[in-house]
């Protein structure tokens, strides 16, 4: 019990998320059998569906923008500030801060983990770890976004015997602009609305909020 | 690392792959376009019949009011062995030598034929087909 408390906010994400993923497949797949029979083809099973290109270009497509989104506010909220926002550094802390400030190095202490201590490039790149992670994962699912989508976009294509283009001409495509932008501007308004929401609104207990008494003009504190 | 850490670049990989078509896709694809090629070239509509799809089947009987195996005859066909095959989540397209392109979907009975005969396919323009659903 003592793992579920300490762990609850991870597991609670992990929970929903695999039963949004499975309700996403399930609406695709009555979504995908549905243009199957306004085209007179054949439906196909569920178990088929989760195979297919489209299936793999819906989820990617989202995978891509949310990795995207904490990349650029993982290295956003190192240089740019938010007056008033707990979202935002105290104003004249912008930066990579002291190695003091961040316990690296000979500042680091006993329960530091090893390599923010031993130095050099292991404690430069454990420095930039979850910049350099979150940004893998989203290149590596927009890859996968292009990848799968093109294969997608070139099925319908063939459905209505049309030519179709390489993985190359689909970058320039504005059917993988389209997935994509549409899920950039979203992200961005979230977090840019929880920016701007959270030097004027509070939540008690999350520390996603200020405290519910401290003013608007207080930067960078958590409730 | 974890398995979650070990997950996450499996799951992206496999949505990468997925859609690349699964083996024996392709192979199945050239051997019902170029099976329908043959039983027209030979004469059997019967035969050359049982590869089109529904909707191609019936799109065929209604343009040329005639039985599917009866109209089959009617339609110019060009090429007989594959020269390239593609394959799309459950749509397929394969080039004939010196010929057509012939297009297929995957049904309940596997790849079926759903336009034939196809010429000049564009990119925003379909090619114009002797039989299509």
């Amino acid at each position: 019990m003592r793992f579920v408390r300490d762990n609850g906010l991870s597991i609670f994400f992990l929970v929903i998320f695999l039963a949004s993923l499975a309700g996403q497949a399930i609406a695709g797949h009555g979504a995908f059998n549905h243009d199957q029979l306004l085209h007179h083809g054949d439906p196909i099973s569920l178990g088929r569906y989760l195979t297919t290109s489209e299936f793999a270009a819906d989820v990617a497509e989202n995978w891509q923008s949310e990795y995207l989104q904490f990349t650029l506010y993982i290295f956003g909220t190192v240089w740019l500030l938010q007056r008033g926002s707990p979202e935002s550094k105290p104003l004249d802390n912008a930066g990579l801060e002291s190695d003091e400030d961040q316990k690296v190095r000979e500042h680091a202490d006993a329960r530091s983990p090893r390599w923010a201590r031993v130095g050099g490039l292991r404690t430069t790149l454990y420095g930039n770890s979850l910049l350099v992670v979150m940004t893998t994962i989203w290149l590596a699912s927009w890859l996968a976004q292009s990848i799968a989508g093109a294969s997608g976009y070139n099925a319908n294509q063939l459905d209505h015997q049309a030519a179709t283009v390489s993985w190359v001409h689909y970058l320039g495509s504005s059917d993988f602009w389209d997935r994509t932008l549409q899920n950039w501007q979203s992200e961005f308004l979230a977090v840019g609305s929880m920016a701007i929401l959270s030097v004027y609104l509070r939540q008690r207990g999350s520390p996603e909020s200020k405290p519910v008494g401290a003013p608007h003009d207080a930067t960078g504190l958590e409730g | 690392m974890t398995p979650t850490r070990q997950a996450l670049p499996v799951a992206v990989a496999v949505l990468a792959l997925a859609g690349c078509g699964r083996s024996g896709d392709r192979a199945d694809a050239r051997s019902v376009a170029e099976s329908f090629y043959a039983a027209a070239a030979g004469h059997d509509g019967a035969r050359a019949c049982t590869w089109l799809s529904t909707g191609a089947r019936q799109a065929l009987e209604q343009d040329e009011s005639e039985p599917c195996a009866r109209a089959v005859g009617q339609l110019k066909l060009t090429g007989r062995r594959a020269r390239r095959v593609e394959v799309n989540s459950t749509n397929a397209a394969v080039a004939l030598r010196g010929g057509d392109v012939v297009y297929l979907e995957e049904t309940q009975q596997g790849w079926r034929i759903s336009a034939a005969g196809c010429r000049a396919p564009a990119y925003d323009k379909p090619a114009d087909c002797e039989v299509q659903s």
